[in-house]
């Protein structure tokens, strides 16, 4: 696979790394994109110029996470549980939790075995009070309508790390707690966790 | 060949109050996931339809895993629900469609749309769904249009940075059967337009002149973009228009974004 050739141009083999695993349909295309990792007359590739290069490399930079979390999805299947609790966000505010730049982890549902446990938001309220929420792979977005004394997220970290380090961003008044089997943090305003998974 | 992940958004209408609403699926090869993205990725995301304009609670609970999707709506929620969530399908290489049931009250009903398909309309009992890979060459965009007065005129351009063979123009999305297609739905009832050019480089709108200024103008057009070369990674969008009007884009499965009047950069 192109992942493994060429580290010593680290731009572009992170690039490689994330053209793999999304433009799998294509594995021509993938040979032109970087032509000069391939043998001297071994194919028809044109060569780039140092300009085209140039270009090529500014998008790889600036999204080497993209390949981390393509990585961390395709290769590690270790879940770890861990649940987060929201306490007293007000009405009309935005919490914002994200796991760490670079670490090898991604939020999950848990992978397969028919769990009946994955990812999960609830509340002891009569109602989730949010005008929108979102979890993608590092980041969760909440945004409230009303009070919400509590509200509480389960879901798993795919990773084989044994801690996970990250970043909440909370209005003022509010708290979040991480749980995991083994460890528990509480965090307020804008700081930084290191949970640890076991 | 490993598995695809296959964005879905399933928009819910008319679901009752207290209640349970399960998805579960009796084939085998598909499963729930939350994807692999980050960043502006709009990964499992629910967002509530705001009823008479003001935002109302719908759901105490939602939860998925692999092969399950559940939700309780809230006790004291009045009347019918609406909402709409965001989510990805993981599907085997060798799967090309799924079936299931759903809990659903009988008034409900759930249109899902996979990658860029039309969508299915999912009723209480039995589903099923037949799925296509999504395609690389091309993506879908969301564009809406909201505050535009009568005579206003608004175009979109699309651009990419500059360089030799880096290109992204509007298309007519994939060349699959039963693919979505260009849609344009007025949020009033009756389209506000009275010109609409789809150019490769630049969608134009002109609202109606002679239109009632008190009717509503918002408008949503479903276009579609391809580009060169495959792996290019971001594109920039720019309205060009009154300052009254808003134009929001929302690139496939990513967060949707303003787009200002000069280069806004959206991920492919």
């Amino acid at each position: 696979m192109t992942e493994r050739r060429k580290r010593e141009s680290a731009p572009l083999a992170d690039e490689e790394v994330a053209l793999a695993p999304e433009r799998r349909a294509r594995p021509a295309r993938d040979e032109t994109a970087a032509p000069e990792t391939e043998p001297a007359g071994g194919t028809s590739a044109p060569v780039l110029t140092a300009d085209q290069q140039h270009h090529l490399q500014a998008y790889a930079l600036v999204n080497p996470r993209h390949a981390l979390n393509e990585q961390c999805f395709a290769q590690v299947s270790t879940f770890r549980e861990i649940s987060i609790t929201f306490q007293n966000l007000r009405a009309n505010s935005k919490a914002f939790l994200a796991l760490g730049d670079g670490q090898y982890a991604i939020w999950s549902e848990g992978g397969g075995d028919s769990k009946m446990s994955g990812v999960r938001f609830s509340t002891s309220a009569p109602a989730l009070y949010l005008r929108s929420f979102l979890l993608n792979a590092r980041e969760m977005i909440l945004e409230t309508f009303a009070d919400c004394d509590q509200l509480s997220v389960s879901l798993y970290v795919r990773t084989e790390q044994v801690q996970v380090r990250g970043r909440v961003d909370l209005p003022p008044g509010a708290s979040v707690t991480l749980q995991s089997r083994s460890d528990r943090t509480s965090l307020i305003g804008l700081s930084s966790f290191a949970v640890a998974l076991e | 060949m490993t598995s695809e992940l296959i964005p879905v958004v399933l928009v819910f209408d008319q679901v009752a109050s207290n209640s349970n609403i399960n998805f579960t699926f009796t084939t085998a090869g598909v499963y729930w996931s939350l994807g692999a993205k980050s960043g502006d990725s709009v990964g499992f995301s629910v967002t509530p339809r705001p009823v008479d304009g003001q935002p109302s609670a719908r759901l105490q609970s939602i939860e998925f895993g692999e092969s399950m999707l559940a939700m309780r709506t809230a006790s004291d929620a009045a009347g019918f629900s609406s909402f709409t969530i965001t989510l990805f399908l993981r599907v085997e290489p060798w799967v090309q469609m799924l079936q299931g049931y759903c809990t659903l009250n009988n008034e409900a009903s759930v249109m899902a749309y996979f990658g860029s398909q039309r969508p299915m309309q999912w009723r209480n009992g039995r589903i099923s769904a037949a799925l296509r890979r999504p395609d690389a060459s091309s993506r879908g965009v969301l564009v809406s249009v909201q505050g535009a007065l009568p005579g206003d005129r608004i175009s979109l351009e699309l651009s990419t940075m500059r360089g030799e063979g880096l290109d992204a123009t509007w298309c007519l999305g994939p060349e699959q059967a039963e693919a979505g297609g260009i849609r344009l739905v007025s949020a009033g009832g009756a389209l506000p337009l009275s010109f609409l050019c789809y150019g490769t480089r630049t969608l134009q709108f002109e609202i109606d002149a002679s239109a009632s200024a008190s009717a509503t103008m918002d408008f949503v057009l479903q276009a579609y973009l391809c580009w060169r070369p495959a792996h290019l990674a971001y594109v920039y969008l720019k309205a060009d228009c009154d300052s009254n009007v808003s134009v929001f884009a929302q690139i496939d499965s990513r967060q949707p974004q303003l787009v200002s009047q000069t280069y806004t950069v959206f991920t492919l």
